[in-house]
């Protein structure tokens, strides 16, 4: 009776480690905001097969530092069930910005970029503060300014982004986060290993920079 | 001795809730950890949805003609005003690169996503050759995510534009349709 009492208390303390693990700490880990950020959401796009496509594709490249998590823009539309529908889709990511790798500088407010990402509906800006490690951030982006998402909806800019600053996309292969206890850096849609060959196996921040500096 | 029994069992049973996959889990693949809130997938059209809605009804066909589960458009209203109809079909210009998306609009009860917002971006879509199928294939991909798929790599599940103008690319691999014949 003693050895069939023991198997499932063994089982429990697991399952109790298990679940510590997959809620632990984990502040110096990107790790935690890629997922809280990408749940219940899922893209399909083109991918920037090489780094000279990602020259090509982004207005701007930066890398920098993920220092805050603030509300994203709202789209709205005549039909208020449409809106309701895009609620919550976007969040922007605060990066303050050390070096430009590749665009015109101008474009930074502050020495900052605010880039538009979409996220899991059911996720607050405020939730993904809380698990926001202030991980090193390479990021390929749109400028925003001239976008016309169609069908009928208009843009609200978030009153927590100055008027004055640009707002931008990032691609989904284009952004990565790497907090200071990450050996490999995390994506928000996608994965190191969704890049192609070209990309010579890059898996962290410097390396995708330095790839990105090579095609220049 | 009974009453012991009973505390063993009881032991046992909290210790395999925690130990054991929830069903939102019956998914090898099954990225975001929700699926689908039964096995007939109703759908519709935003007003916005019209460059090409051909392209909705195909895929929803392909979930209903290739697995257990049933594809439903119930036209009247003509476009989209239930909230819990499992799939709304969006057209917006999503920028950066983005071909489609899907969101879970409500998540409830955990691992069931009511409904889903399916999004295409055509222009996106259409960058390249093979804009017919490669619409297609993108919308199998996406109401592959609404009933719990993830990118796998294969077939329609494959992230990306389509490498040639191949059946395959349009339809779920074989494990895919045993994933999801196995959840509904």
């Amino acid at each position: 009776m003693r050895k069939f009492l023991v198997l499932p208390g063994l089982a429990l303390v697991a399952a109790l480690a298990l679940l510590a693990t997959s809620h632990g700490d984990e502040p110096a880990s990107a790790k935690s905001f890629a997922a809280l950020a990408t749940g219940g959401l899922d893209v399909d796009y083109t991918p920037l097969a090489t780094p000279a496509a990602a020259v090509a594709a982004g207005d701007l490249i930066v890398e920098g530092t993920l220092t805050s998590v603030t509300d994203g823009v709202d789209l709205q539309f005549a039909n208020p069930a449409y809106t309701e529908r895009w609620k919550d889709s976007f969040v922007t990511l605060v990066v303050t910005v050390d070096r430009v790798v590749e665009g015109d500088p101008g474009q930074l407010h502050n020495g900052k970029v605010f880039v538009q990402i979409l996220k899991n509906k059911a996720v607050t800006p405020e939730q993904l503060s809380g698990v926001n490690a202030n991980p090193r951030v390479v990021a390929v982006l749109d400028n925003l300014s001239d976008w016309n998402p169609g069908g009928g909806a208009t843009v609200a800019r978030p009153g927590t982004v100055p008027a004055a600053a640009p707002l931008f996309a990032a691609h989904v292969d284009g952004l990565w986060l790497q907090g200071t206890a990450d050996v490999v850096m995390y994506g928000l849609g996608a994965s190191p290993q969704d890049l192609g060959p070209a990309w010579g196996g890059a898996d962290t921040v410097a390396e995708y920079a330095a790839k990105v500096w090579q095609a220049l | 001795m009974r009453k012991r029994n009973w505390s063993l069992v009881a032991v046992t049973t909290v210790a395999a809730l925690l130990l054991m996959p929830g069903a939102a889990y019956a998914f090898p693949d099954n990225g975001d950890n929700t699926l689908a809130d039964n096995a007939t997938h109703t759908y519709c059209y935003t007003s916005s949805f019209n460059t090409d809605a051909s392209v909705g009804a195909y895929a929803m066909s392909v979930l209903g003609n290739t697995t257990d589960m049933d594809d439903l458009f119930p036209i009247d209203p003509p476009f989209c005003a239930f909230m819990e109809t499992d799939v709304w079909w969006h057209e917006l210009n999503l920028a950066a690169g983005i071909r489609g998306s899907r969101s879970c609009w409500l998540e409830s009860p955990v691992g069931i996503c009511t409904s889903s917002d399916l999004t295409l971006d055509f222009a996106e879509i259409d960058i390249g050759s093979f804009d017919w199928e490669d619409r297609r294939k993108v919308a199998v991909h996406l109401v592959g995510y609404s009933v719990g798929l993830n990118d796998n790599g294969g077939c329609a599940m494959a992230s990306g534009p389509v490498p040639d103008a191949a059946l395959v690319w349009r339809t779920y691999c074989a494990s895919d349709i045993t994933d999801i014949n196995g959840a509904y």
